[in-house]
């Protein structure tokens, strides 16, 4: 198992170094890179602008730039924040946090709801009942986040004065795990709901395909009580291929993530993308993109791993 | 094929929603001549006003009317997501189908770029690559495909590793087609029914990318506005107008919704009604 663990763990390294080029090309390719933004200022003489792009090794063929960039990276200098003048290392990690809080509260919902619904979808004994389960099932998938934010916002902040406004905390409070959970509440709600309405359809095809399976059968005839066949026999074989779907959801997880910090200003890592890039920062796009990357990556390393504690069939040689 | 149209027709609300994505493409498509005003009309002393009768859904904070905005807006959304997909199936089904024919060390470079792509959030790929390009409607398109060929080509490249080792297959290879003609003649087109599967829900997905982009602000220049870019314009006036924020999302989610429900109802068909089964108890 460890040395499966460490395998994986190499195999990601290709992975997050082509990603790297990927974003590192997209970024520096086009016009307007980063000592543009300079350039643009007319009060910027050539040599100044000479003298950033030298400072900066912009002046560099591509590849030495890329190569002194991932070295940098490695060690830990992911450059300097243009706008706030302080390393983008440190800018990005203290937001890190935030986006974790916000994608682990909306999984939890996700997780939590979207199985029930989807027991409720199994054993719904109408069609009619079972339909409309289906149909809410889809518009919530359909629902864009920045659109379902938006409107609860407009009702129960403004309208209703229910919930907070935005933000991660009361302003002027002393900050607190209740009121950050308080202000957690509705945008994790609006980026979960997404999944409740995704894994209740999986968790309905996963138990529809179980309750065919020979040893399910057999777990019957031997006269188990309903529930627990759901229990004990039925769920747990779905769980695994949920593993795989969790594993494949989490790049969108993390776009949803950024338009919903954007719709609440969670200050979380998506918004700080958006931000920088709306303002040229180019060191916090690369260190927040890379970042969003890494996040991705480990997340889907640790649900190949958890294939081995779920599946008793699966075994590391 | 006969028996999959059947299994699809008796799926009502795959049906309703072919109808009402039919009839978002139609009237999209003829905006021109169903739109009650001119969608860029600006008018100052009809700034913001409620629907009413005159303008069903509302004016903008232009004086704009919403509803032949929306119209207009359709053309791009929905233009865009099926241009997108439409190259993204191609991209996507050559790239993956080669990988999947040739195998070895091509396979594996593909593969590795296809894992690449799919790390990254095709969101925040979008927004990058719009952020530091000049966009237009070509230019906006050929990035949305770039983000979504990956989705494709894993796919394509599986039915091909399962469709290149079946008899008809080895018997044209032993006959000496071509690789692109085995590809052309044998794989893909007995690839095609998962392929339009995924095809359709990538419709849904790419109207979600593009109205996220453009609600963050990095889509198309106004006043060109797909449904995400009416939402994004018109967020400083959300309290005041809620009109502005409730249509164009409806629009969002109704055309995402049945894309969704006909792909849905698709792959079900393509499966052989295998998968409606009694209740378990």
């Amino acid at each position: 198992m460890l040395t499966y663990a460490a395998r994986r763990a190499l195999g990601a390294v290709p992975r997050v170094l082509l990603v790297s080029v990927l974003l590192f090309l997209l970024v520096q390719l086009p016009e307007g890179g980063p000592a543009d933004v300079f350039a643009a200022d007319p009060s910027a003489s050539p040599e100044a602008i000479a003298q950033i792009e030298a400072l900066w090794g912009l002046d560099r063929p591509l590849h030495e730039q890329y190569l002194s960039w991932a070295g940098n990276l490695v060690r830990g200098d992911w450059g300097a924040s243009f706008s706030q003048r302080r390393p983008a290392r440190d800018v990005v990690l203290e937001r890190l946090g935030n986006t974790l809080w916000l994608t682990g509260g909306a999984l939890l919902v996700g997780i939590v709801f979207g199985v029930l619904l989807g027991i409720a979808m199994t054993f719904a004994r109408q069609r009619v009942v079972r339909s409309a389960l289906q149909l809410l099932s889809v518009l919530g998938m359909s629902v864009p986040t920045f659109w379902s934010g938006t409107l609860v916002l407009l009702v129960f902040a403004v309208q209703l004065d229910w919930i907070p406004s935005g933000g991660m905390r009361t302003i002027g409070a002393e900050p607190n795990f209740l009121d950050m959970a308080w202000h957690l509440l509705a945008p994790a709600l609006v980026l979960g709901s997404v999944y409740v309405a995704q894994w209740s359809r999986f968790v309905y095809a996963g138990l529809e395909e179980v309750y065919r399976e020979d040893f399910l059968r057999t777990a019957r005839a031997k006269g188990i009580a309903p529930q627990w066949l759901l229990l004990k026999h039925a769920f747990p074989a779905t769980a695994i291929p949920l593993v795989t779907v969790l594993g494949l959801e989490l790049p969108r997880l993390m776009a949803g993530a950024m338009v919903t910090e954007v719709v609440f200003a969670w200050p979380g890592i998506g918004r700080l993308l958006t931000d920088s890039l709306l303002g040229r920062d180019y060191p916090v796009v690369m260190a927040s993109l890379m970042i969003l990357v890494i996040l991705v990556i480990v997340a889907n390393l640790i649900t190949d791993l958890m294939y081995g504690l779920l599946d008793p069939r699966v075994r590391y040689e | 094929m006969n028996k999959q149209v059947k299994t699809f027709l008796r799926d009502r609300a795959a049906v309703m929603a072919a109808v009402v994505l039919l009839s978002l493409v139609l009237i999209s498509l003829f905006a021109p001549w169903l739109s009650p005003h001119d969608p860029n009309n600006t008018s100052l002393r009809n700034m913001m006003q409620a629907p009413s009768q005159l303008h069903p859904l509302g004016t903008d904070d232009l004086g704009r009317d919403v509803l032949s905005r929306m119209m207009f807006a359709g053309r791009v959304s929905l233009g865009l997501a099926f241009s997108v997909t439409a190259l993204a199936l191609i991209l996507g089904s050559v790239i993956g189908g080669l990988a999947g024919l040739l195998g070895g060390r091509v396979d594996a470079v593909i593969s590795a770029v296809v894992d690449t792509f799919l790390a990254v959030p095709p969101l925040a790929l979008a927004m990058v690559a719009s952020a530091f390009l000049s966009l237009n409607l070509t230019t906006l398109t050929i990035v949305l495909a770039l983000v979504s060929w990956p989705g494709i080509a894993r796919i394509a490249r599986g039915q091909v590793l399962t469709l290149r080792e079946r008899t008809y297959v080895e018997a044209a290879r032993a006959s000496g087609a071509s690789t692109v003609r085995l590809l052309r003649r044998h794989l893909l087109p007995n690839a095609v029914a998962p392929l339009v599967v995924a095809g359709t829900l990538l419709v849904a997905t790419v109207i979600l990318v593009e109205s996220a982009l453009s609600f963050l602000g990095f889509g198309l220049a106004p006043p060109t506005a797909s449904w995400g870019g009416m939402l994004n314009e018109a967020q400083p006036w959300f309290q005041e107008a809620p009109w502005l924020a409730v249509f164009p999302g409806l629009a969002i989610t109704l055309a995402v919704a049945a894309s969704n429900l006909v792909g849905d109802a698709l792959r079900a068909a393509i499966a052989g009604g295998t998968l409606r089964r009694d209740t378990p108890t």
